[in-house]
């Protein structure tokens, strides 16, 4: 059955069900990965789903169902079930959805690769185990995902429209020893643009520059977080400004709309209208036509991502950040700043390098006090230079002092995606001045 | 559906796969969501399909499909052969599996209480009364719980899996889980979070049972102990009790994930990490001769519980420490054919269009027979550690961070003045050998342990008794 079958067939089922609003999305995900560690590939997984996305308002009260089995009987008999409880008593109001009809704009109907398969992953893997091999490391391990994805969206707003693009994505980690590690990852919307060989490389230069490394002392020190670590950070700020994060009150952008939330050195924007970036969609969940945005501009907070739920309870407009639950970015873009990362090096007399991090978790969410592990290629600085690998930190904060702390951004930037970064960001390296670091007691 | 399951495994053979295995799961499920005291959202899932995993030349292949017909689960098959064999010259060392004996299985755990037989106003009522047991009890001590959110998951995974060995098992076990995040503010003294979950493979009659606006009730007032009247913690060394909750969070971080032998061998190492443990650390002393951790999915009613794991292999309990030296690990049959040895049955999958791997089930310290009063009683200063609010730790499982919430000082055996923001920053070993004391009340709690590529969350019970860590420093180095 067409997309359009799919979704259009549970669009009449919601309305039948008495629904006075609704979105149906029909998403086709052919997904391909080729998994390896020691040098070897480890499993290679390919997934094809079909998957239907309903969201209605039934007595003003918001009813979600996903399903991945499409007959009309299963989709009439679980959204009955949904949709019998949003008519029950509770819960708030929620605004219409979106009126269209809406245009979307050529240039995003097709991103990336026509005609994408997956043959050529092996000799791609193959290419980024022999870089880090090359560039000094003993092991690699890593995944190369390639996804296309087809969407159809209609809703009784009068809204129609449809989409494909491909994305592939690499993430190589090498290691020199248990101890001595470099992670590198890309993400892309052509395989032509993957660059295996540079992301395999940039891993086993960094696990070999990781070698025998000392304790490290903890304390306060000014850092220099790789474009990892910033995908990392700036995806906590993303999500924090999701407005269902905000309205909910757990974010710690909450209150902080046109306030500076970070130095003047850092602006950030949502891109969805990059047809070069892997998480752009002609149209949100509501079938809002997308469009870039500021979110941070020159540190101040310009603006929440909302849907049209989250805008009507904050009385503001969509940004057309809906996802079906909750607002969400599509890519994430740091403004670009000045220097090489070795320029940003020099300007640090005592402090530390960090290449990558994991497990950040928050100790109070609406705060931003949280804490990160950092993990693989770990350096000291001293006198503008790195001094030397060092292991076992943590970095220990508060998310709004980080980013006011931001005193530099560095010129080149990645498109990165991995475990810890699910919106690809294009994020280059920053100095932050004055960080806090924590090490065990035992 | 059994036939085209069936029919997948015979056509891979025949596709030159020396092993096949296809597995049909059906994940449906609801959750709802309380915000701040009101109904966000309902959500409904209905996740079904088809996956078929194959071993072919050496490599390893997989491939799955939501179209249940013939047809499609065929091509899902030649999908995964072909691919294996594609990359098969880079499948280095070969995959093999383990020799097991397989058997016809049949597990099915019956809800009390369907989630569609309740009456939903109920349940909302239900999730209504313990929000406002948390905001009145946190008000009596000055604190206001600002954000609330309670949650409920509930749901059923049926399973059918078949492989070319003899494996073929059916299952259908129910699960709820109850979560929530709590975040309280104070005029003076700013704000405080907490997070939480109960989890069990029952129906609707787990939430009844554990009387959420108790724990709520109980939760608020804890807040407003720690946010209004909490006193930072001592920074000299001291005996540290902590609770059931940060225990069982300890063995599954520190002793769960560095005992899976995936991690070990390197097969995770890409996201997930490896371990600080290698295939040569059985016997190693890691802790104090009180420690004994074990993985057990076979306990009725647990949130991890299972009988035969996702390659068909029967599970059973398995000790990971014994009295503080390691014990075993966590195998599948790939990685127990790398060392020679037999799977223990800890593989599973989240959802039908994902591979299976090694994963824990339900982990815990086993309990002592000290009681809590006995525990503290003996300590002259110290501080109790109920439960956490955050924590992390390395990819090689041996530097770890867990910040408490609910926390009280101990002095001349008896509880004091509530403690606000104790860190335990700690190596897995450090913290292992500190315990000289371990309790009698072992409890449970659930969680969602995140692993695999793509991610795979799955429900786990962590648990333990209340332990007593010696003469250690709170706060890291």
């Amino acid at each position: 059955m067409e997309l359009s079958e799919v979704a259009s067939a549970a669009l009449r089922i919601a309305k039948r069900k008495g629904s006075s609003d609704a979105v149906s999305i029909a998403r086709k995900v052919d997904w391909s990965m080729v998994k390896f560690a020691n040098n070897g590939v480890t499993a290679s997984k390919r997934a094809r789903n079909t998957t239907l996305s309903l969201f209605a308002i039934v007595g003003g009260k918001r009813a979600f169902l996903t399903t991945t089995n499409l007959s009309e009987n299963s989709v009439e008999g679980a959204f009955g079930k949904a949709s019998k409880v949003a008519r029950d008593k509770h819960g708030e109001a929620v605004p219409a959805i979106p009126r269209g009809p809406f245009k979307y704009p050529r240039k995003l109907r097709r991103i990336g690769d026509p005609r994408p398969n997956d043959e050529k992953l092996p000799d791609l893997v193959e290419a980024a185990i022999v870089a880090a091999l090359s560039a000094g490391a003993g092991r690699v391990a890593g995944t190369l995902t390639s996804e296309r994805t087809e969407k159809f969206l209609c809703t009784t707003g009068g809204a129609e429209g449809s989409f494909a693009s491909t994305s592939y994505n690499l993430s190589v980690r090498a290691f020199a020893d248990s101890e001595a590690t470099g992670q590198f990852a890309q993400v892309a919307t052509s395989i032509s643009s993957l660059d295996a060989e540079g992301v395999g490389k940039r891993a086993g230069q960094t696990a070999k520059e990781a070698e025998d490394p000392r304790p490290a002392e903890p304390g306060r020190y000014d850092a220099v977080f790789g474009p990892m670590v910033v995908a990392n950070l700036v995806g906590e700020v993303a999500r924090s400004a999701s407005g269902t994060d905000v309205d909910a009150g757990i974010s710690f952008l909450t209150g902080m709309l046109g306030q500076r939330v970070a130095s003047a050195s850092f602006s950030l924007d949502d891109d969805p209208a990059d047809e070069g970036a892997a998480g752009s969609a002609p149209f949100d969940d509501e079938g809002l036509p997308t469009y870039r945005k500021t979110v941070v501009e020159n540190g101040v907070l310009r603006t929440y991502l909302h849907n049209s739920h989250t805008a009507g309870k904050m009385g503001a407009k969509s940004t057309a950040n809906a996802g079906l639950a909750r607002p969400r970015p599509f890519n994430l873009v740091v403004h670009q700043g000045g220097g090489s990362i070795e320029d940003l090096i020099s300007k640090v007399d005592d402090g530390v390098y960090a290449t990558n991090n994991w497990y950040l978790r928050y100790q109070d969410s609406r705060k931003g006090d949280f804490s990160t592990v950092l993990r693989d290629g770990l350096f000291k600085i001293e006198g503008g230079r790195i001094a030397g690998p060092i292991k076992g930190l943590r970095l220990s904060g508060n998310m709004l002092k980080l980013l006011n702390g931001i005193e530099a951004v560095g010129r080149e930037r990645h498109w990165i995606a991995w475990w810890e970064v699910e919106t690809p960001t294009l994020a280059p390296a920053i100095l932050v001045r004055g960080a806090d670091f924590t090490k065990p007691a035992v | 559906m059994e036939d085209i399951v069936g029919m997948a495994v015979e056509l891979s053979e025949k596709l030159g796969a020396s092993y096949s295995e296809a597995r049909y799961q059906l994940d449906s499920g609801s959750t709802f969501l309380l915000k701040n005291g009101s109904l966000d959202f309902f959500d409904s899932k209905l996740l079904e399909g088809v996956s078929v995993r194959v071993v072919v030349d050496g490599s390893l292949g997989f491939a799955s499909t939501n179209d249940m017909r013939r047809g499609s689960v065929r091509k899902a098959a030649e999908s995964a052969v072909s691919f294996a064999r594609k990359t098969a010259k880079l499948a280095k060392p070969p995959v093999l599996l383990s020799e097991e004996e397989f058997e016809e299985g049949r597990v099915e755990v019956r809800p009390r209480i369907k989630f569609e037989n309740v009456e939903f106003d109920a349940a909302v009522d239900l999730f209504k009364e313990a929000d406002a047991a948390a905001l009145e009890k946190a008000g009596r001590r000055g604190v206001k719980i600002a954000s609330r959110l309670l949650r409920a998951d509930i749901g059923v995974c049926e399973k059918f899996v078949v492989n070319s060995d003899g494996a073929c098992v059916r299952s259908s076990i129910p699960r709820a889980m109850f979560s929530y995040t709590l975040i309280g503010t104070h005029p003076q003294r700013g704000s405080a979070m907490r997070q939480s979950a109960l989890g069990e493979s029952r129906g609707w009659e787990a939430l009844e049972r554990w009387d959420v606006a108790k724990l709520m009730g109980e939760e608020g007032e804890a807040m407003g102990k720690v946010l209004g009247q909490g006193v930072p913690p001592p920074k000299e060394n001291l005996d540290v009790l902590i609770g059931s909750e940060v225990v069982g969070l300890v063995c599954h971080e520190s002793s769960g994930h560095p005992g899976e032998a995936d991690r070990i061998i390197g097969r995770e190492a890409a996201q997930a990490g490896e371990s600080y443990l290698s295939i040569d650390s059985i016997g190693t002393e890691v802790g104090s001769p009180l420690v004994n951790v074990v993985d057990d999915p076979t306990i009725p009613g647990s949130f991890g519980f299972y009988l035969y794991d996702d390659e068909g292999v029967k599970a059973g309990k398995r000790y990971l420490i014994k009295e503080g030296r390691i014990a075993g690990f966590l195998h599948n049959r790939e990685t127990a054919a790398s060392i020679g040895t037999r799977s223990n049955g800890a593989s599973r999958a989240l959802h039908y269009d994902l591979e299976p791997i090694v994963r824990m089930a339900n982990t815990y310290l086993e309990p002592g027979r000290m009681s809590f009063e006995e525990l503290v009683e003996d300590v002259e200063k110290g501080v109790y550690i109920r439960n956490f609010t955050e924590w992390n730790i390395d990819d090689r499982r041996f530097n770890q961070r867990y910040k408490g919430f609910e926390a009280y000082l101990v002095e001349n055996g008896e509880l004091g003045a509530p403690v606000r923001d104790p860190v335990i920053e700690m190596t897995t070993v450090g913290l292992f050998k500190a315990v000289d004391a371990v309790g009698n009340d072992l409890r449970f709690f659930g969680a969602t342990c995140g692993k695999g590529d793509p991610m795979q969350g799955i429900p786990v019970w962590i648990g333990g008794p209340t332990v007593r860590l010696r003469n250690v420093r709170l706060g890291g180095a």
